[in-house]
């Protein structure tokens, strides 16, 4: 008996360890193919195009599928095969594909440093002729300067869809019952906040489990405080500037300082991102800082209850007193699509993008998701509600879009930022800590980047920043 | 004095040339790397020589991941083994009645990591979560917490979900090794006179040293490199506070873009592990000597 012992437990080993070690999954699942398709005699084997998207979840995920079934009729050579990926999961896992050398050809980016980091590795296609021909007309259809945060030493990589912007999302029936009007100006923000305060209801609701969402209130602030002008100096690794305007440290404080008043549900860093707009919706928080990615959730038929799809409203975040920024400015991201650089077959991919961002595509988009699609004419009073022309107005409107710092900053830089949001609402950390953090992350990323011979971030700041 | 035949080497090479080809050039290949500075999506490397390690020995992320790993092993074992044990005497001994319960208390291994986590971040959430509701309802609401929000907190509640993944299949392990145990020593030792309590000290501990060896090893090579239930509950989070060795190696790949250094933390990994095995080896070779 004794002298099976080693043998059956050298086999226990080896399967507990395999069981204990696991294997994370690399791969993506790839989508099926087959299917009802509607294409009916094509010669040959189509030309098959992976694409990657972070639209995983209705209505998005059917609006693509329909773009992609039209393109499939009208070009019966091509087929796309998409594979929706959850967002947050996104960001690492199209970091792996494109690293290890297999990336998918058409994939989802967030605009700003994010691209930057993907073009600098020569990980992107260029497609800047394709949007010069026949006299700029691709170009021309693209809304306002948004093309801007997807171009880089002259070249644009890749066309921003989605324009996505963060605002202070409000409970109408609570401010009501306090009578409290949508404030202008920070001082007016805090004394609504204490107005609508109750042990029942949180003035603000935060899901910090992400870290990014806490990051949107230090964004804003930096933005008010300083202007788009400085945070692009600072942000830019080989840039001039160097995170010591104490604006910087004055933002993260203002934050503190809702911790601080007790403004915020309790605990944000354990809780996540959904459960702080349930408790929004719930009536539980009379306000939550989001993008407008949350429209759909809060709208009748989405996650919250029927009755409180006529209950909300926003407003822009407010108005810092002596702040050297544009105080109207919006916050927020062009989210969009690029192609791999290794793609095989570039000129397919162009033409589906060209489908992607044509008129019809748009307005198809806007239709089922009721979001702001980044093409002329997308938005009508037919295919919109009343919130999405009135947040395509405010687009048009607004002075300037500045983007958030974590899509600006490079990547190991903003990682710490985002972790020092998390420590400044636990207090672990000041933020002069915090910045002297930023700043010792920032120069080791110019060391390596100097190395390199890399170029800067090139994005010229778009008007003025009168205060 | 033994005489090793060519033909026990042909046999062997196949084998022996799968492991050096995916096991021991990869290992060799990271500290290579180690030594180098580059982004995932950039192809060019830089070396920095022993630049990583330099910058890892004053970084204060890698002393709490150390520490926070000492945690995952220390409270793993004293926590898991114990009662591991007492499940395995206990069905063990009426295994017939208790099939049931073996089953029980294997099954949250079945279930996958990531949804056990997402499951017990459910119960840990602060404003909708289980625990706090539990603690209001029965007048405990000084008790009630962040979990997982909660700097303090964070490591230790995920190290709770672990125990009560990992505990029926160590049960299991000790099971196997306590029906290994010849039936006629517990006769004798019943017609000596012996009580249970007795009979566990002086016969089936003893004989079981070996196979609670391997199971701490397992556990300790386990807590190592723990990293799913971290990585689906709190990434490391907040603010680094659950942070351990794998999850950084992960986060300063793909999150910071820091390829190099990630390899640093890996190859700190690896020798972490390799001081365990040898540890472990050199116990089952006085073990051995002892026999």
């Amino acid at each position: 008996m004794r002298r099976y012992l080693p043998v059956a437990l050298g086999v226990l080993l080896v399967a507990a360890l395999t069981l204990l070690v696991g294997c994370p999954s690399g791969q993506a699942p790839t989508g099926t193919p087959g299917g009802a398709t509607a294409t009916g005699t094509s010669a040959g084997e189509p030309v098959e195009l992976q694409m990657w998207t972070i639209w995983s979840t209705e209505p998005r995920k059917s609006a693509l599928d329909d773009i992609v079934a039209a393109f499939h009729e009208a070009n019966p050579g091509i087929r796309i095969v998409v594979t929706p990926v959850e967002p947050d999961t996104y960001k690492t896992r199209i970091r792996v594909a494109v690293g290890s050398g297999e990336p998918p050809d058409i994939f989802f980016v967030w605009s700003g440093e994010w691209l930057h980091n993907f073009v600098r590795g020569d990980n992107v296609l260029p497609i800047t002729d394709a949007l010069d021909a026949d006299g700029g007309a691709w170009r021309s259809r693209t809304m306002g300067d948004s093309l801007k945060w997807y171009t880089f030493d002259d070249q644009t990589y890749g066309i921003p869809f989605l324009r996505q912007c963060t605002s202070f999302f409000y409970n109408k029936d609570l401010f009501e019952r306090d009578n409290v009007q949508p404030p202008a100006t920070w001082d007016e923000f805090l004394a609504a906040c204490n107005t609508l305060k109750r042990p029942d209801v949180a003035p603000i609701a935060l899901g910090n489990s992400v870290k990014w969402p806490a990051h949107h209130y230090v964004s804003a602030f930096w933005q008010r405080l300083m202007g788009q002008d400085q945070l692009m100096a600072d942000f830019d690794p080989m840039g001039p500037g160097s995170y010591d305007s104490p604006g910087y440290v004055k933002g993260l404080q203002m934050f503190r300082d809702l911790v601080d008043r007790d403004f915020f549900n309790r605990a944000p860093n354990g809780t996540t991102r959904e459960n702080a707009r349930a408790l929004f919706f719930t009536g539980q928080a009379a306000i939550f800082y989001t993008g407008t990615w949350d429209f759909n959730a809060l709208r009748e038929g989405g996650e919250a209850p029927p009755e409180f799809a006529d209950a909300w409203d926003w407003f822009n975040f407010p108005a810092v007193p002596g702040g050297d920024g544009n105080q109207q400015a919006l916050h927020g991201g062009a989210d969009g699509y690029v192609i791999s650089s290794k793609t095989a077959h570039p000129e397919a991919a162009v033409k589906f993008l060209q489908h992607l961002n044509s008129l019809e595509s748009a307005q198809s988009f806007v239709d089922q998701c009721r979001e702001l699609v980044l093409v002329n004419g997308s938005v009508t009073e037919e295919n919109a509600d009343e919130h999405l022309l009135r947040y395509a107005r405010e687009v048009e409107a607004a002075p300037t879009i500045v983007p958030w710092a974590d899509t600006l900053m490079a990547r190991s830089v903003a990682e710490t930022l985002l972790d020092g949001c998390q420590a400044l609402i636990d207090a672990s950390m000041t933020p002069e800590e915090i910045m002297s953090s930023i700043r010792a992350r920032q120069a080791e990323v110019k060391e390596r980047l100097e190395k390199l011979g890399g170029s800067s971030m090139e994005v010229e700041t778009p008007e003025d920043e009168a205060g | 004095m033994r005489h090793r035949p060519l033909t026990a080497w042909l046999l062997a090479l196949p084998a022996l040339a799968v492991f050096a080809f995916y096991i021991t050039w990869p290992l060799i290949h990271t500290v290579v790397l180690s030594a180098y500075s580059w982004s995932a999506l950039n192809p060019i490397r830089t070396f920095e020589g022993f630049g990583n390690y330099v910058e890892l020995a004053h970084d204060p992320v890698l002393r709490t991941a150390l520490i926070n790993n000492g945690l995952w092993i220390v409270l793993s074992l004293v926590f898991q083994l114990p009662l591991a044990m007492l499940l395995a005497v206990g069905i063990g001994s009426a295994l017939r009645r208790h099939r049931i319960l073996r089953t029980v208390y294997f099954s949250p291994l079945i279930i996958p990591a990531v949804a056990v986590g997402l499951i017990w971040t459910l119960f840990y959430d602060p404003n909708f979560g289980a625990f706090n509701a539990l603690l209001e309802a029965v007048g405990l609401k000084g008790w009630t917490a962040g979990w997982l929000g909660d700097t303090k907190l964070a490591t230790l509640c995920i190290i709770a979900v672990s125990c009560w993944r990992y505990t029926g299949f160590h049960m299991m392990i000790l099971l196997a090794g306590l029906q290994a145990i010849p039936e006629d020593i517990y006769e004798a030792a019943v017609i000596d006179g012996a009580n249970a309590w007795r009979t566990f000290w002086g016969i089936t501990l003893p004989l079981m040293k070996r196979v609670v060896l391997v199971d701490a090893l397992l556990i300790t090579v386990g807590s190592v490199k723990i990293f799913d239930l971290i990585w689906v509950m709190t990434a490391g989070g907040p603010n680094h506070a659950s942070e351990v060795l794998a999850t950084y190696m992960y986060r300063a790949a793909f999150s910071d873009d820091r390829m190099g250094y990630s390899a640093a933390i890996a190859t700190v990994m690896l020798v972490l592990t390799l001081i365990a095995t040898v540890i472990y080896l050199r116990l089952t070779r006085l073990e051995e000597a002892d026999a």
